[in-house]
């Protein structure tokens, strides 16, 4: 369903989504969060009486090497003279010096994760979305917006009609009646710095509520994406920092925002995925939040839920790809967090993308799956868990003692519990991914290459078959069985596919203009009765969405 | 807490004489071709030991699912695999049930030597501290000790694997003490890499559920996998014919345990030997000369 078709939906209540009442309670907020934190922490000095000293001790050593390392824009909590002078007096430092220093720490780290939100910078964002894509731009690029200026103006009409581009679909009428009875969680696929304001978007146009994300502490640098991320309930994830005390702030912080009812989102990739191949490792640290927020609150007699929504976000061309395939190269999966003269850092990038993308016959979908309970069951409209059987459930015995019935948190068993649901929020992901012309014809085009040097592997390929010609007779039977497998997997619920994707031709035609846009030298360039391939790896990069389903050898099989 | 036991076999009857003699009422539940008994009052017991035959252990979970919920904890002592799927049964439970809490108890115990207060022990193999803590105290008595494990499906696998070599050694038992260590050793280490290659512990074999139970299966008389070994050398078909019910599951356990270890791409040579001497395409004779003509390997 287009974005334009959904506009009269959108829902009368949205102003009593709990986001909209989020600065009434950020103080209180930030206070439960930090007083958590640091009773952990008091807790463990009551069974070692150095903890504190331990704990302080592995921050300043963490902070002092990675300032040493590096010095980014980011605002930092502690400057590193501060860390050094901390850290030499920790040994002669009297007790309630070191819980004062490591609560004022706690309360620094929350009060900088901590966003806020603006209703009327909401209205005015909502509002001016798409044009809103520009507060990606980074002010430094303000000055040379140039050519890239020009072209978005001539481009204007085509900004408009962005909605028309962009289809949201799923269980969406699910999602509006679960947030009504409960918190929902959204997890979805990311390939892009674009994926949560896209996702905010979208959200706010199908009638559901806002929802609180955390976004990398880097994209905070700019005076503009600042004032959108703060006022809009972003909060911040310094992605730098690795040390238990900041990653217990941010479980914290997420699980406090579940408990208290406020609408999240995060990504349980983690980061951007580098190689397109749909996630599959999931980081399960801020999922297993979910469980302990529904368990506390059954605690305290509150039987509020919290739902899981898996949802995937399926570009046709991804503005990062060309540094995220390249860093998947040079790692080989071995990601890292920031990417030098990544793509969404410059200006001009993005307002091309954006116009090209406006300007193809083919859409972006984010498509939301189907909604679950904290254990991984499936939950349905009635805010209800069932069982693979369709069998009502009660997710209040999950997390009672096998013994005497109490709502108890117990670490080992909701591990297994979070393992247990990443594993079906993996596997919403291959189902719920609506698979591109572009990724289905860069696929089928690697393939045919590959076949030509069968004892050369991915990585070698890549190095040394350039200029290759691959013509249409010998690409379309690829094409076909590729289809015809992709097909199947589709009439079986295992993926779907985008609506250009409903014949061989459509599929060719929509697929080469996809690859032939935006990306500088062209993935593709039309020669005669063929094509020359100019940029294998990113071929390779979007073909990886239709690996994620192991076709086998479409080649050899026509 | 109340407690219930499902089906029937030696282990659960091991179980249901300690809950009696610890004084503690369970519910004891029959499975039928028309269903289980008692499945109604399951709802209230959240702790259930289960042994049923594996061909029948989804069927059973389907009368079971609408009593039992994300509190219940299901211990299982059953040693087989599931036939089509090469399942383990707490992969089968884990997929039927709504619970997510399961257990495998297993290891050296005889009702017998309960009954006699002979030392015995038992393992509890589950990836949940609650339920070993809950089966540890409702089976507590003074000669009998209750093991943990975290490797479930290890343990599963070492359990069943114990069952081949014991019949493996009721085989070769004629042939002198040393091949039977052998076969031991080398059965075991056989496991170990099968386990080791569906992620579980490499060392899980060499505890309770592999050693330990291999070990009780030929003393005395030895188990019915032993004697369907010993009945096989001696070429009593009349024998084998009167077991003729154990040698069919036997040789089912075989096949699925082959396909297991097939699927991850072992090479399993003990394994290998059992399946064709069960199948009957190998005399005892032929199946210890090709193992003692293999190649030599390391031990480990």
């Amino acid at each position: 369903m287009g974005l334009a078709n959904m506009i009269n939906r959108k829902s009368t209540g949205l102003k009593e989504a709990p986001l909209f009442h989020f600065n009434e309670r950020r103080r209180d907020l930030v206070r439960e969060v930090s007083a958590r934190v640091y009773n952990t922490n008091l807790a463990k000095s009551r069974t070692h009486n150095r903890a504190l000293e331990y704990v302080l001790n592995e921050t300043a050593i963490q902070e002092i090497e990675r300032l040493k390392r590096e010095r980014g824009l980011e605002v930092e909590v502690r400057d590193i003279s501060w860390w050094r002078g901390m850290a030499r007096r920790l040994g002669t430092m009297p007790e309630s010096e070191k819980r004062s220093i490591l609560r004022e720490l706690i309360d620094s780290y929350v009060d900088d994760t901590a966003g806020k939100f603006n209703p009327n910078v909401f209205s005015f964002a909502t509002g001016a979305l798409p044009i809103g894509f520009g507060l990606f731009f980074k002010t430094q690029d303000l000055n040379s917006l140039g050519d890239a200026f020009l072209h978005m103006r001539s481009g204007m009409k085509n900004l408009r009609d962005l909605s028309e581009r962009v289809v949201v679909e799923g269980h969406i009428d699910t999602m509006q009646h679960l947030v009504k009875k409960g918190t929902i969680v959204i997890v979805p696929t990311h390939s892009s710095n674009m994926d949560s304001i896209l996702l905010g978007w979208a959200l706010e146009s199908v009638g559901l509520p806002p929802v609180t994300y955390g976004a990398g502490k880097n994209l905070f640098v700019n005076p503009l994406t600042r004032f959108f991320m703060y006022n809009l309930g972003a909060y911040k994830v310094d992605r730098r920092l690795r040390h238990q005390l900041y990653k217990d702030v941010l479980k914290n912080y997420s699980q406090v925002l579940s408990e208290w009812g406020f609408h999240s989102l995060f990504f349980p990739g983690g980061t951007r995925c580098r190689s397109n191949i749909i996630e599959s490792k999931l980081k399960l640290g801020l999922l297993g939040t979910s469980v302990s927020a529904y368990t506390r609150n059954l605690q305290g007699g509150d039987d509020k839920r919290v739902y899981i929504v898996p949802a995937t976000i399926n570009y046709n061309l991804v503005l990062e790809a060309e540094s995220l395939i390249r860093e998947h190269l040079k790692r080989e999966g071995q990601s890292r967090y920031f990417l030098e003269n990544d793509q969404f850092d410059q200006l001009s990038m993005v307002a091309k993308f954006v116009l090209n993308t406006v300007g193809m016959k083919s859409t972006t979908v984010i498509r939301f799956g189907q909604p679950m309970d904290p254990f991984g069951n499936k939950v349905e409209a009635d805010g209800e868990s069932y069982d693979s059987h369709g069998r009502r459930l009660d997710p209040k015995t999950y997390v009672q003692s096998i013994q005497s019935g109490e709502f108890v948190e117990d670490a080992q068993r909701d591990r297994r519990y979070t393992r247990y649901t990443g594993s079906q929020i993996s596997e919403a992901f291959k189902t719920n991914t609506v698979l591109q012309a572009s990724s289905i014809v860069a696929f089928s085009i690697f393939e045919t290459l590959a076949a030509r040097y069968p004892k050369v592997d991915v990585y070698e390929l890549l190095r040394f078959a350039t200029n290759e010609r691959i013509s249409f007779a010998e690409l379309t039977p690829v094409l076909t069985h590729a289809l015809e497998k992709l097909r199947r997997l589709a009439a079986g619920d295992k993926v779907r596919l985008s609506a250009l994707s409903s014949s061989l031709n459509k599929t060719l035609d929509d697929g080469i203009e996809s690859l032939m846009s935006f990306h500088l030298p062209k993935i593709l360039d039309p020669q005669g009765t063929g094509l020359f391939v100019n940029r294998l790896d990113l071929l390779y990069f979007y073909g990886n969405r239709v690996r994620s389903f192991k076709l086998g050898n479409v080649v050899e099989e026509k | 807490m109340k407690i219930a036991t499902i089906g029937s076999g030696p282990r659960l009857d091991v179980v249901r004489y300690l809950l009696t003699q610890n004084k503690i009422d369970f519910l004891k539940c029959d499975v039928s071709a028309k269903g289980l008994t008692n499945a109604k009052k399951l709802k209230d017991s959240f702790l259930i030991f289960l042994s049923i035959p594996a061909n029948d252990i989804r069927r059973c979970c389907d009368i079971l699912a609408p009593h039992v919920g994300g509190r219940h904890a299901i211990v299982h002592t059953i040693h087989t695999l599931e036939k089509d799927t090469h399942k383990a049964i707490s992969t089968i439970l884990e997929e039927e049930l709504s619970t997510q809490r399961f257990g495998f108890l297993t290891g050296p115990m005889r009702l017998e030597d309960v009954k006699k207060k002979r030392p015995c022990s038992a393992l509890c193999a589950t990836d949940l501290n609650e339920i070993q803590e809950v089966v540890s105290q409702c089976l507590a008595a003074p000669n009998f000790r209750v093991y943990q494990s975290s490797d479930m499906a290890g343990a599963e696998i070492a359990a069943i694997y114990s069952r081949v070599i014991s019949f493996c050694v009721g085989i070769a038992y004629d042939l002198g003490d040393p091949v039977q260590s052998i076969l031991f050793a080398r059965g075991l280490a056989e496991a170990s890499r099968l386990i080791a290659s569906l992620k579980g512990d490499m060392r899980t074999p060499f505890g309770l559920s592999g050693l330990a139970n291999l070990h009780l299966s030929l003393a005395g008389k030895g188990s019915a996998d032993f004697q369907l070994g010993r009945e096989m050398t001696k070429k009593k078909k009349k024998t084998i014919s009167a077991s003729r019910a154990h040698h069919d599951d036997f040789k089912e356990l075989v096949s699925t345990l082959k396909r297991a270890s097939d699927d991850v791409g072992l090479e399993s040579s003990i394994l290998n030997a059992a399946q064709a001497l069960v199948l009957g395409m190998m005399s005892p004779e032929d199946a210890m000369k090709a193992l003692m003509s293999l190649p030599s390997l390391s031990d480990f």
